[in-house]
């Protein structure tokens, strides 16, 4: 090596000082282009860098799909929980909502008749026999409800009686039932009687007003309402409406076959009456 | 130890047998009047575990089918309690011993279990209430009818289940 510089020295000096000025050269003719190294330079790396960059694009779009993926995902999940508690919301605004119209019915309820203390109960089952017609709330004991307390809708119908009383739930005797037994008088005449159920009627969801003094003035459409007598059920309770009148076997007397105030088919709310004074004075 | 678990699968299953027919009898029949009357799908089981089974296990499963019916009904003091224990136990005592245990004789049983409960409830209103004889059966022939429907939907389940414990 120490030769070759020696004996070759100038030579090696001369061409490289050669090769520098072509390129300074170069450099200052090409002004704003690229210089022939340059040109050449990339000209034979462009592929290559070409290449690099379409794997390397191509990767970068890999990592951005994954990482979108994942973000997009994360984002889904959080819309998702972000819907489910909304919709968990609106639920509850649906069942308060639901709980305040009861709530505003007992109160309306309250107002009208203050001498009743109410529990506001949810019809839970209709019983399956067909020999009887009773259905269970949801208030027992535990709620202040005792048996034979009277069971009303918000309107102010007569339901029925509570005949058995659980912890949480009682069974609810409709006033249609055979075994219903109710004193009862003529709203337009104030003529009294008694109102009770017949298996007969019972399945037309009907009852029967008997036991009227000879030559009562009864007729269609007359309402029917609770006479406070036998102490059982509170006063001015409405039944139901006289439907049609028929004479009974002896053929002495009238009866009259009511259609009951409340809905019993429909029925989803009810008011048990906890306490009540005989009568409104 | 098999024979254990064996029990106890046994037991679960007659469990969940009664407690999906009672669900289906007071949750679902109850909106699905037919003639104005509602089935009764529970002692069609205790006829079915009275057959499959012996005597005495009718009776057990009897009064379980029993207690859940006298829950579903308020007018029926003890009377499903009494007679399903009393159906179901010589129930497995005539399977054991004199009928067949097939869908024949589960039909025929059956049958007789639904006009015997119908008789029995409308005992009540016939002899206190002084109803209408005609109009009581009315309603107990279409009981008994509406009910029957479900004999052959009730029959696989039952004799599955007890089969499949009694292998």
């Amino acid at each position: 090596m120490k030769d070759f510089f020696k004996n070759k020295g100038i030579k090696v000096a001369v061409a490289l000082a050669a090769v520098l000025i072509v390129i300074l050269m170069s450099t200052f003719l090409s002004a704003g282009r690229s210089n022939l190294f340059a040109n050449i330079f990339r000209t034979v790396t462009s592929p290559f860098e070409s290449g690099l960059s379409s794997v390397a694009d191509y990767l970068e779009g890999v990592y951005d799909y994954m990482y979108g993926f994942d973000k997009l995902k994360a984002e889904n999940e959080e819309l998702k929980a972000k819907i489910a508690d909304m919709e968990k919301a609106v639920r509850q605004a649906k069942i308060s909502n639901d709980e305040n119209d009861r709530l505003r019915e007992l109160v309306n309820l309250q107002v009208k008749r203050p001498h009743l203390v109410f529990e506001d109960a949810l019809v839970i089952s209709w019983n399956s026999s067909n020999w009887s017609s009773t259905f269970v709330i949801n208030k027992g004991s535990s709620s202040g409800v005792e048996l034979y307390d009277s069971v009303i809708t918000e309107s102010e119908a007569l339901v029925g009686q509570i005949i058995e009383v659980g912890a949480t739930t009682s069974v609810v005797r409709t006033v249609v039932d055979a075994e219903t037994s109710i004193g009862a008088l003529i709203d337009r005449t104030g003529i009294s009687g008694v109102a009770s159920g017949e298996f007969t009627l019972m399945g037309e969801n009907r009852l029967k007003l008997s036991f009227l003094p000879s030559g009562s003035d009864l007729i269609n459409g007359d309402t029917v309402l609770t006479s406070g007598k036998g102490e059982v059920f509170p006063q001015d309770l409405v039944i139901g409406t006289i439907v049609s009148t028929q004479k009974e076997e002896s053929g002495l007397n009238w009866y009259g076959i009511i259609s009951p105030a409340a809905e019993l088919s429909k029925l989803t709310q009810v008011f048990v009456i906890k306490e009540y004074k005989l009568s409104e004075e | 130890m098999t024979y254990t678990r064996h029990k106890i699968k046994r037991v679960l299953l007659h469990i969940i047998l009664l407690l999906v027919l009672y669900i289906l009898q007071t949750s679902v029949f109850t909106r699905l009047r037919l003639f104005g009357v509602y089935p009764m799908l529970l002692p069609l089981a205790v006829v079915g575990i009275g057959l499959f089974e012996e005597g005495l296990w009718g009776g057990i499963w009897g009064i379980a089918a029993g207690v859940l019916c006298d829950i579903s009904m308020a007018d029926s003091f003890l009377l499903f309690t009494v007679t399903l224990t009393v159906i179901g136990f010589f129930t497995g005592f005539f399977s054991e011993f004199i009928i067949a245990r097939g869908f024949p004789s589960f039909f025929v049983l059956s049958v007789i279990s639904l006009i015997l409960i119908a008789l029995l409830q409308m005992f009540k209103y016939l002899v206190f209430y002084k109803v209408d004889f005609m109009l009581l059966s009315k309603v107990a022939l279409y009981q008994t009818l509406y009910s029957a429907i479900f004999i052959i939907p009730v029959y696989y389940p039952v004799r599955r289940v007890t089969r499949r414990t009694r292998a």
